[in-house]
């Protein structure tokens, strides 16, 4: 098995240095750099690609989110914090990983074999090109709650005023991104721009109907429907007919 | 058992009151003769008699405690009841001591049974206002011993927590250098122990030296200084004179984790935090100067300052009034945060000082 790469992000020279040495026992985990903020931090994970990134929330600048958040290419997180009711409540709320400083070694030996299982299970979807496929995650944060999203999880993204919302499970959090670069980023073999509004996961349709001037109306996920503009329709009809 | 005394006496007063001023008024009007001294003495005694008696009704029917409204119908067709009681005892009693038959009832029943209605009305009124007057003082005092306690719970609230995230976070520290620096890290631990202990031992007291106070902060900032190493920088400007002079536990201790918590933290590169204390025979003046920018608008998050800001404000209102001071504001690209706190120094004190 391959190492897993990874990269601490932790303003306290100490505690990167304390869970180093934490982590030296773990063969599987090969650290490959280390940064002392949101900036740094931006910069080494796009040249490096790392697996998996260990995040101190709390750092000068920019927090921890702030920085998931930039991210186009998420790789797995495992949170590191002290003490924080704020993150501990997003946590909590959408059973992220985090470790509590200073760090339990069988806690940090859990954490590492979860990674270890998705990353095997995860088929290798890095392409370098840098357009998402179905199988990436994003982080999304929006208020209080925040999630990592698997793109083949979500229905469809709406773009409202300057957000877009984001439809997956039973949730709609806002990001604040415009619709067409989004659609540059996401793979098109999936994801299809239905109209002036609305991208959608080709994958979660389950009927379409012809509608006005030749456009479609598809359904998703039984009750929602989305309009597919006649320009559009026709470029459907054109990937799916081979 | 004081009252009951007053009560007494203003029970005995008022009625002899009462008899004497009838003896007066009588004075020509009637013959002054033994019955009629005698007649004045079974009234006094009926009438005290009586109203005791009306007292224990009061009381056991628990009328002293009801409102004005329902008091009024209650109390009215008692005290007829009484006048008609008192007029029935007091012919008895002129009968007894004339050993005169005289005609009951007629007009001078009626009129008689209005003069002693007038009577138990007058004794309820003062009976009722005074015990009003009691219970108005004793709610004033359960008030005031209420807004005490409540000043004692909320002071003991604001003497500010210590951050937990700077707990663990020195742990954290410490753990790095146990390997690495074994002196240090024991160093480390006997400092965080001291911070733990004063903060315990904090809500006991109400008032320390300022020495005192900065013992914590020194030990404070060395282990802040231990996680951001070369980030923080620290500058102690103390006058030897203020030294001795008093500060409420915590209060130093509070601000200057602000301006490691949303200064120092939050800047990449780090910066100051510089402590300056001075005195005249009045005041003691700190002056805390930190790197970083102050956001007013941070006190409405509740992640942010504005607990421990607002606090220190409610907290030296409710110590000092408006004597004691706290003011924040930036600077320079610094962040300035004064405080006041009035000392009550004695002249001799005051020459020891200077």
């Amino acid at each position: 098995m391959m190492s897993i790469t990874a990269i601490i992000i932790d303003d306290e020279r100490l505690a990167r240095k304390e869970l180093t040495s934490l982590l030296a026992q773990h063969r599987k985990i090969e650290i490959i750099d280390e940064a002392a903020n949101a900036e740094e931090a931006l910069i080494k994970i796009h040249e490096k690609r790392p697996n998996l990134i260990f995040l101190d929330i709390q750092m000068p600048g920019k927090s921890g989110f702030d920085l998931l958040e930039e991210l186009d290419y998420v790789p797995e997180v495992i949170f590191t914090t002290a003490y924080d009711e704020y993150a501990l409540k997003a946590f909590e709320v959408n059973a992220l990983d985090y470790l509590l400083k200073p760090i339990e070694d069988d806690r940090l030996r859990d954490s590492i074999d979860k990674v270890c299982e998705k990353i095997d299970i995860g088929e290798p979807s890095i392409s370098s090109d840098g357009i998402l496929t179905e199988n990436d995650q994003v982080f999304v944060k929006d208020g209080e709650k925040c999630w990592f999203i698997t793109l083949k999880d979500v229905r469809y993204f709406e773009s409202v005023g300057n957000y877009v919302k984001v439809h997956f499970d039973s949730n709609r959090p806002m990001i604040l991104k415009s619709l067409n670069n989004l659609e540059k980023k996401l793979d098109s073999k999936t994801f299809f721009r239905a109209n002036r509004k609305h991208i959608i996961n080709l994958r979660w349709i389950q009927k379409s109907e012809t509608w006005f001037n030749g456009g479609l109306l598809v359904t998703v996920n039984g009750e929602e429907t989305i309009e597919i503009s006649r320009r559009q329709a026709a470029k459907l009809k054109d990937m799916m007919s081979l | 058992m004081n009252t009951k005394f007053l009560y007494w006496i203003a029970q005995v007063f008022g009625w002899t009151t009462y008899i004497v001023l009838t003896i007066i008024l009588n004075i020509g009007a009637k013959e002054l003769n033994t019955d009629f001294f005698l007649t004045m003495l079974a009234v006094w005694v009926m009438g005290i008699s009586l109203s005791q008696l009306l007292r224990y009704f009061y009381v056991d029917q628990g009328w002293l405690d009801l409102g004005i409204k329902k008091i009024i119908p209650r109390v009215l067709p008692t005290i007829v009841v009484f006048g008609i009681a008192l007029e029935f005892f007091y012919y008895l009693s002129q009968f007894i001591i004339t050993s005169d038959p005289v005609a009951f009832g007629g007009n001078k029943f009626f009129s008689e049974t209005i003069s002693w209605f007038f009577l138990f009305l007058i004794w309820t009124l003062f009976y009722f206002s005074f015990h009003f007057f009691q219970n108005y003082r004793k709610e004033e005092i359960k008030n005031l011993q209420w807004e005490a306690s409540k000043n004692e719970i909320e002071l003991n609230r604001l003497r500010a927590q210590l951050n937990p995230h700077f707990i663990f976070n020195s742990m954290n520290t410490i753990r790095a250098l146990v390997d690495d620096n074994p002196k240090k890290s024991k160093e480390n631990i006997t400092k965080l122990s001291k911070i733990l202990r004063s903060n315990l031992l904090a809500e006991k007291k109400k008032f320390i030296t300022l020495e005192e106070e900065l013992n914590l902060v020194k030990d404070y900032l060395d282990l802040e200084h231990s996680r951001f190493e070369e980030r923080l920088n620290i500058i102690y400007n103390i006058a030897p004179n203020t030294s001795k002079l008093s500060i409420p536990p915590m209060m130093l201790q509070t601000l200057v984790e602000n301006s490691i918590k949303h200064g120092i933290s939050q800047l990449p590169k780090g910066g100051t935090v510089a402590i300056k204390t001075s005195c005249d025979y009045r005041n003691l003046y700190i002056e805390i100067l930190n790197s970083g920018l102050y956001q007013p608008t941070d006190s409405l998050q509740p992640n942010s300052s504005g607990f421990g800001l607002s606090g220190t404000v409610k907290r030296l209102e409710l110590l000092y009034g408006a004597k004691g001071v706290f003011e924040i504001y930036n600077k320079n690209n610094k962040v300035v945060s004064n405080l006041i706190i009035p000392q009550n120094i004695n002249d001799e004190h005051y020459s020891d000082n200077n």
